[in-house]
């Protein structure tokens, strides 16, 4: 039988997904921190909203979510500043949205750690002078914070204590991100795996 | 509105667009004056309004983070902060061998007595906020429909999505998942937690989108705002005071880096 | 004699053109103010029917199709599905996916603000239908607070608040306990009071039986039949084949009318019952 077809990834339904998976990706990030604190685990988990979102409807939809939440974040713990640290989740969501997009993104190894490096080296290379425009260097991390300490009691800078104290934590915590996130996509019906992944 | 809204303190009652100033006006001041007295006030009186709006079960993460802040921050910068000229300057005190220099101080009080001031005040303010009247004010200042959807929708994801959570990790300790013990046993604990949450969540997602979608949110009649937003006199005034703070701290900073003026307020080097 | 208000001719649909055909070549012509109740067993493509006659499939969510669906006069082909939902207003299974606002007033004057209405316009909307869904109490409620029955009463106010012609209402007590479920009927059956026309897909042929003029009997995507409903629930045989029970009244008077006559139609709903029984118990 010859049939009419509509392509819905053109339609406004895609609107309308974007609409509600940036809140989603974004509660997403926020649960995950909050599980990851009620845990006692020394990481943020609060990038698997970001990489999902990336991964399901593209990398700037995901970035605008990774944005979004820690835009929300700031503005309810009240740091402002905080806000700027978005710059490093639109990293998160770029490189798992465009990883994703060319179909990188389905195996752990080795799609999901080439892309857990990519994302925790661009975390710390962006988070190191954020941290030190907001906060001169020290934040409201301990483990960092130490290491920071460390490396400038053996004679380091402060900035490049900043950016090396971050790799390991971001390894951590933005490596069991991109597992998590990945996992989580395999465990999705396949119609909902990629929401229109095509358009950004 | 056909049902009346709780509103029984002053911050309640006032506007967002009115907590949206205040903001701004605090933003600008404690970021760009940079007064000892004036960092102090603002935490002092945010504070205590804090106590006051029954806001203190959520303001004790906040204090955390404080505390791990001003540790690290005056613990590190006091002895090994970048300015630091460990031959001239003053210590103040030595702790287990350790110097603490008074320039090492004042380089971790330009960035807490500005952070935290900030902190206290901008929680205070958002979450004594009604996030669906933050909505109609912000598509009042015609901002884009869609985006103020977005970002108000967010709070409410968020609220969900943690009571969710929050009931499956107590059905998954039901069955016997272990979410205390050593630090594998808790980093075990957290997928099973995380996946169920998350994956039912996108699962409701086309459901949710068709349903807006014969609700119109897609048509393209002009939207209109239902909840009716009416300033008292007190928001008026905040917001006349909070204009003024605004244009003052901006007139000083400008005098002053011209050398008009001097920076008679700026003592937090 | 009411005229036509919605027609399916021909109308087929599948979701991608690898899935299979989910509805075949689907005729029926419904006429305002008639109640239908649609049943049909697991996977006979009720709720894409539903999805597909207010235009969400394909003009919104996608897919292939073939034929026509006409609501209100228009082809949905030429208004690719735009306008419908001033006609029909849909309720959904799982009434807290279709909820954004954080007060049950917001929720049932969501839609009205995306359509533009006039603020006065929808305080009055907000009033009706809060009252008429018995859910005037609860309206500065959290929508995600309330019962499963108040969520669909609240779902169903969302939509009264537009008044469309026509409301579907797809499985909506299939997650409900009895009186929640009671309630929703109930509600139902005073929006089709009100006249207008109501097709509801529901699993429960008891209260279908009761509360619908016509039934629709769907199986594999294809209208097995489409009658006044004594005519449907007589056919014992058919529906069977289909899997597709009776109510319990029908099918006992069914089976005891091969050892007793009773009198009339075979009853379909308890007080059809009574009298019926109660004819053949007198010996009349």
């Amino acid at each position: 039988m010859t049939m009419k077809s509509v392509d819905s990834s053109k339609g406004r339904l895609r609107s309308t997904y974007i609409a509600i998976m940036i809140p989603l990706g974004v509660a997403i990030n926020y649960i995950g921190g909050q599980l990851a604190s009620s845990l006692s685990l020394p990481i943020y988990m609060d990038s698997i909203g970001t990489a999902i979102v990336a991964a399901i409807m593209g990398p700037w939809v995901g970035a605008a979510s990774g944005v979004l939440f820690n835009i929300i974040s700031a503005l309810v713990g009240g740091n402002i500043m905080a806000s700027l640290f978005g710059i490093c989740n639109i990293g998160t969501g770029l490189i798992v949205g465009y990883m994703a997009r060319m179909g990188k993104f389905k195996k752990l190894w080795p799609d999901v750690v080439i892309a857990s490096i990519l994302v925790a080296v661009w975390n710390a290379a962006t988070g190191a002078p954020i941290a030190m425009a907001v906060y001169g260097g020290i934040d409201g991390n301990a483990g960092t914070n130490i290491m920071i300490a460390a490396m400038q009691n053996m004679g380091r800078d402060l900035f490049s204590s900043a950016f090396l104290a971050r790799i390991p934590t971001n390894l951590l915590d933005k490596g069991i991100a991109c597992v998590v996130a990945w996992l989580i996509l395999s465990k999705l019906p396949e119609n909902m795996q990629n929401l229109n992944g095509k358009k950004a | 509105m056909l049902q009346t809204r709780k509103q029984d303190t002053i911050l309640q009652k006032l506007l967002p667009s009115t907590k949206l100033w205040v903001a701004l006006a605090l933003i600008l001041a404690v970021m760009l004056i940079r007064n000892y007295a004036l960092s102090f006030i603002v935490i002092g009186i945010s504070i205590a309004l804090i106590f006051y709006e029954k806001k203190t079960d959520l303001f004790k993460l906040i204090v955390v983070t404080m505390v791990v802040m001003f540790f690290s921050m005056y613990g590190i910068h006091g002895a090994i902060a970048p300015n630091i000229d460990k031959a001239n300057d003053p210590v103040l005190f030595s702790i287990f061998g350790i110097d603490y220099y008074l320039n090492g101080f004042k380089y971790a009080s330009h960035y807490y007595l500005c952070v935290i001031p900030l902190m206290c005040s901008l929680f205070l303010l958002f979450t004594s906020m009604d996030m669906a009247d933050l909505g109609a004010t912000m598509c009042q200042m015609g901002l884009p429909y869609k985006g103020v959807f977005t970002f108000i929708d967010s709070f409410q994801v968020m609220k969900l999505l943690g009571k969710e959570m929050n009931q499956i990790r107590d059905a998954q300790r039901a069955r016997g998942l272990e979410t205390e013990g050593n630090l594998l046993a808790r980093f075990k604990a957290f997928i099973p937690i995380m996946v169920p949450v998350v994956a039912s969540s996108i699962v409701k997602v086309q459901d949710q989108a068709i349903a807006m979608d014969t609700k119109g949110f897609n048509s393209l009649n002009k939207k209109t705002i239902y909840r009716e937003l009416i300033p008292s006199a007190l928001d008026k005034l905040i917001k006349v005071i909070s204009i003024l703070v605004c244009v003052g701290t901006l007139a000083y900073v400008i005098l002053s880096k011209m050398g008009i003026i001097s920076p008679f307020m700026t003592n937090i080097i | 004699m009411s005229k036509p208000i919605i027609e399916l001719k021909n109308f087929s649909y599948r979701y991608t053109h690898d899935s299979p055909i989910v509805l075949k070549n689907i005729t029926f012509t419904i006429n305002e103010g008639d109640f239908v109740g649609i049943i049909g067993c697991n996977k006979a493509g009720k709720s894409t029917l539903c999805k597909s006659i207010v235009g969400i499939l394909p003009f919104v969510a996608g897919g292939e199709w073939d034929g026509e669906v006409i609501v209100d006069g228009k082809s949905l082909n030429e208004t690719k599905g735009e306008g419908v939902t001033d006609v029909i207003g849909i309720v959904f299974q799982d009434a807290e996916s279709q909820f954004t606002q954080s007060t049950v007033e917001d929720e049932i004057a969501f839609a009205m603000c995306n359509f533009g209405y006039d603020r006065e316009l929808m305080r009055e909307r907000v009033r009706f239908a809060a009252t008429e869904c018995d859910i005037y109490d609860l309206l500065g409620r959290s929508p995600y607070d309330l019962s499963g029955g108040q969520q669909q009463r609240l779902a169903v106010a969302c939509i009264l608040a537009l008044q469309p012609r026509v409301v579907i209402l797809d499985e909506s007590t299939s997650q409900l306990d009895p009186l929640g479920r009671d309630n929703i009927f109930k509600l139902v059956s005073k929006l089709h009071e009100m006249g207008k026309t109501v097709i509801m897909v529901d699993h429960n042929i008891e209260k279908i039986a009761d509360s619908a003029d016509k039934v629709l009997v769907l199986h594999d995507g294809e209208v097995v039949m489409f009658d006044e409903k004594h005519k449907v629930f007589s056919n014992k045989q058919l529906l069977n084949e289909h899997f597709v029970r009776l109510p319990q009244v029908a099918d006992a008077a069914i089976d005891l009318s091969k050892s007793f006559k009773g009198k009339g139609d075979i009853p379909i709903t308890l007080e059809e019952a009574e009298k019926y029984f109660g004819a053949l118990k007198r010996g009349a």
